[in-house]
């Protein structure tokens, strides 16, 4: 949290679906609420590693399995592994469907596991549910 | 019956020889040196004679009974009959003759008067019983007395034994056949004369049979037969005893006897010899027929072609006694042969012949030919083909094709160090193995082919389910996308005019469906190429963990769901979560409207090793006619817009069962619900 803001970290590497994460978060989230995008995993570390000694932490992380140079269960292991970055919560939004990766995400410590959803308003009532949760 | 043909055999024909040289030399001795009444006056001189005409008379009969009992023809019957019945009445004669014992009598005191009787009645029998022989010896004229044999033998002998017997009681009723002065009577001549006719027709007859048939036996009846006649004839000529005639008369009987028992021994010996070579040969034979029943059985146990080409060598080296053997295989490169297999011949001994061109030593024509060659006596042949053999101390050999379906694959040769010769037999054998081993190679082939062709056929499966995988994949995305900004849409233009919002809205809904049946599809071809992790799975825990899952869609479709005792198998547990995440979904989508789902999960063993799992609801159901169909991808049996769904759920089932090498069927009736009956192996096998 810095100056009542607070700091959504979203690994999501297509276009269209920063657009409609964005606009969900905004319909469903209250103010000051910021979104910070990152295309792929590499990046995503970076940034990770960049506010490290900084006290703003995000306080929540959406992640994408499916992306560029680095996979997101792999950034998810590194993360749950860093005791720096575990008390960060991750929520997979992903287009897998595959129990699989389900499973592998809950045991790795994911605190979320949510299909990418073709309707709006469904991915309205997931933002709402993770803003009550995560964001103070 | 078989006609068995003597065969020249020098031993016997040198005792038969030297049996009628001593008959000739007991004839000249008795002409020239014996004069009647000198030998008259031995008094066993005649009895002694009629003692050995009757053992000879009996070892003939043993003979021609033998010959009868292996070759079962009428002739040696009769033969056999008629010399007992002879020995039989010579028997009687000696016992008759008079001034054997030391009181002048004879054995048998009231047979005194009575030898010649005796002889006349011995001889009617006789020549009675030899006619028969030639009158009787068809088979169905034969087969009256012929059946019993032996036995009829036994009795008839016993029957003349016992007449000879009544002989002696009623001797004084009997005609006299010799007046005291030594000539015969008129009854003794009549008889003769009936004797002489006797034996002259048999004697014809005899011949002409013998001279048909060539049956030796015949031959010997007819001798018999003519020498009787002449016998006949001297005693009329003669008409008196211990004249020169008489003597004749009795040189020529032991003659012709020594001459009859020594041709019948002799054939006896050489019956004996065939059936001992039959024998071998049937040994033989048999040993060969074992041999190829083994051969063909190890072409069935499919071994590699050398293995197989081994272990008949094995056999065949020691049935037929073979050495060596060398297996050219045709090259794929040119016209050549390479050396593929080698037996009983070190390598090093071979090395100049590991290739061979076509047309060149004996190998290399017999591939070009395709045609067998054998050579034999290799060690007494000049020949620059076979130097290579000559050196290696081989005696025969024999080169043969491998071929099969007009193919050739190679040559097979096998040669021996101990024989010079191969005989036929042997020949036809070695080239059954070398069919056999050309089989064995083809087959090898074929399996081969098959076996790429397979691989080649799973591994382009493969390629078709990942391709299937990776497109459907990829399809969701932009699909997804669709929906969300047809959704957007509606939702940025909240002016829109009803018609046009409709079909927006139609639009997102195709959209959705469109991505729910790739989705489907995309996890119908994952099951095909994804690899199963196999463990020991509690279906509780699998139901329990699915309700969980659904535990939102339950709950808003106010479903209650009851279970029972499920058995543990070995699966997959991600898959078996799968199937019933499908199956329970159905059942809580297909309700009627403001309907209670019930669903029921129980189970059954089924066998020993199978269990059936049977989840019931009460849902809409569907016509039984559709059971089967329902597991098509795509069949949808209700409205479009009325259930949502991918349409491929139950093919996803269906397929998750079949990877566990179980079955699914499904029981409905419309508005009473459906039961689907899951059938799984407890074990999978893998």
């Amino acid at each position: 949290m810095l100056n009542g803001r607070s700091v959504i970290l979203v690994a999501e590497d297509d276009p269209d679906d920063q657009e409609f994460i964005r606009e969900a978060i905004a319909a469903v989230c209250r103010p000051g609420v910021e979104i910070h995008f990152v295309e792929d995993g590499i990046t995503l570390m970076d940034y990770l590693q960049q506010i490290w000694n900084q006290p703003t932490k995000p306080v929540l992380i959406i992640l994408d399995l499916n992306m560029p140079r680095k996979d997101g269960r792999a950034i998810l292991r590194d993360m749950k592994a860093d005791y720096h970055l575990a008390d960060i919560p991750v929520v997979i939004l992903t287009t897998s469907t595959s129990e699989e990766d389900k499973n592998l995400c809950q045991h790795l410590g994911a605190e979320g596991f949510y299909h990418k959803p073709g309707r709006v308003a469904d991915l309205e009532a997931i933002f709402l549910h993770l803003c009550d949760m995560y964001i103070p | 019956m078989q006609t068995i043909r003597p065969q020249p055999d020098r031993l016997l024909l040198a005792i038969l020889g030297t049996a009628i040289g001593l008959s000739v030399l007991v004839l000249a001795i008795t002409l020239f040196w014996g004069s009647g009444p000198v030998i008259a006056e031995i008094p066993w001189y005649i009895p002694m004679v009629a003692a050995f005409i009757s053992l000879a008379g009996f070892c003939i009969a043993f003979l021609a009974l033998g010959r009868y009992q292996v070759l079962r023809d009428p002739v040696s019957f009769w033969v056999g009959l008629g010399f007992a019945t002879l020995s039989i009445g010579h028997l009687f004669y000696v016992l008759a003759w008079p001034g054997l014992l030391p009181d002048g009598r004879s054995i048998i005191a009231r047979l005194d008067n009575t030898p010649a009787l005796i002889t006349q009645i011995n001889l009617t029998l006789f020549g009675g019983i030899l006619l028969a022989a030639v009158l009787l010896r068809s088979p169905e004229k034969h087969r009256l007395v012929g059946q019993r044999g032996l036995g009829a033998v036994a009795g008839w002998l016993v029957f003349v034994t016992l007449a000879y017997i009544l002989l002696v009681a009623f001797e004084q009723y009997l005609p006299v056949a010799v007046n005291p002065d030594g000539t015969f009577t008129t009854f003794s001549r009549s008889l003769i004369a009936f004797h002489l006719l006797l034996f002259g027709a048999g004697s014809i007859l005899s011949t002409r049979y013998y001279l048909g048939s060539r049956d030796v036996l015949a031959g010997y009846v007819a001798f018999a037969q003519m020498a009787l006649v002449f016998i006949i004839l001297m005693a009329i000529i003669g008409g008196k005893r211990y004249d020169l005639w008489w003597y004749l008369q009795r040189a020529i009987a032991v003659c012709g006897y020594l001459i009859v028992l020594f041709g019948l021994l002799s054939e006896y010996i050489h019956l004996v010899r065939l059936e001992r070579e039959k024998t071998y040969d049937l040994h033989d034979r048999n040993e060969r027929l074992a041999f190829l029943s083994d051969a063909a059985a190890e072409l069935l146990r499919g071994n590699d072609p050398n293995i197989l080409l081994d272990r008949l060598f094995q056999r065949l080296s020691v049935l037929l006694g073979l050495e060596i053997y060398i297996y050219y295989r045709l090259s794929t490169d040119g016209p050549f042969l390479e050396l593929a297999a080698l037996g009983g011949i070190r390598e090093n001994q071979f090395e100049t012949l590991r290739r061979q061109e076509l047309g060149q030593a004996i190998c290399g024509t017999v591939a070009l030919t395709q045609q067998g060659r054998v050579v034999e006596d290799i060690q007494h042949i000049a020949d620059p083909q076979i130097i290579h053999l000559q050196a290696l101390g081989i005696t025969a050999y024999a080169c043969y094709p491998l071929k099969s379906q007009e193919r050739l694959h190679g040559t097979l040769s096998f040669g021996t160090r101990g024989i010079s010769h191969f005989n036929p037999g042997a020949l036809e054998l070695i080239r059954v193995v070398c069919d056999i081993v050309a089989t064995g190679i083809e087959r090898k082939e074929a399996e081969g082919n098959l076996l790429e062709y397979a691989v080649k056929l799973e591994r382009s499966n493969r390629d078709l389910q990942e391709f299937t995988y990776a497109t459907t994949h990829g399809l969701q995305e932009p699909l997804r996308k669709i929906e969300l900004f047809a959704d957007k849409l509606i939702e940025d233009l909240p002016e829109l005019e009803q018609p046009p919002r409709e079909r927006l809205a139609r639009m997102r809904l195709s959209a959705g469906q469109m991505r729910s049946m790739v989705e489907g599809l995309s996890q119908l071809s994952r099951l095909a190429v994804q690899s199963q992790r196999l463990e020991q799975v509690a279906l509780d825990d699998v139901v329990a963990q699915v309700v969980s899952d659904l535990g939102r869609q339950i709950q808003s479709a106010n479903g209650v769901i009851e279970v029972s005792g499920l058995p543990t198998v070995e699966a997959d547990r991600a898959q078996l979560c799968q199937l019933f995440e499908h199956l329970i979904g159905n059942a809580l989508k297909f309700q009627p409207p403001g309907g209670k789902p019930h669903i029921h999960i129980t189970s059954q063993p089924l066998l020993p090793d199978r269990v059936v799992i049977v989840v019931q609801d009460n849902g809409i159901g569907f016509e039984e006619e559709w059971a089967e169909r329902i597991f098509e991808p795509f069949q949808r049996l209700v409205r479009k817009n009325e259930f949502d769904g991918s349409g491929i759920g139950l093919t996803i089932c269906r397929k998750i069962v079949e990877r566990h090498q179980g079955t699914i069927s499904v029981t409905s009736k419309r508005q009473k619900g459906s039961s689907f009956m899951i059938n799984l192996p407890i074990k999978q096998n893998r």
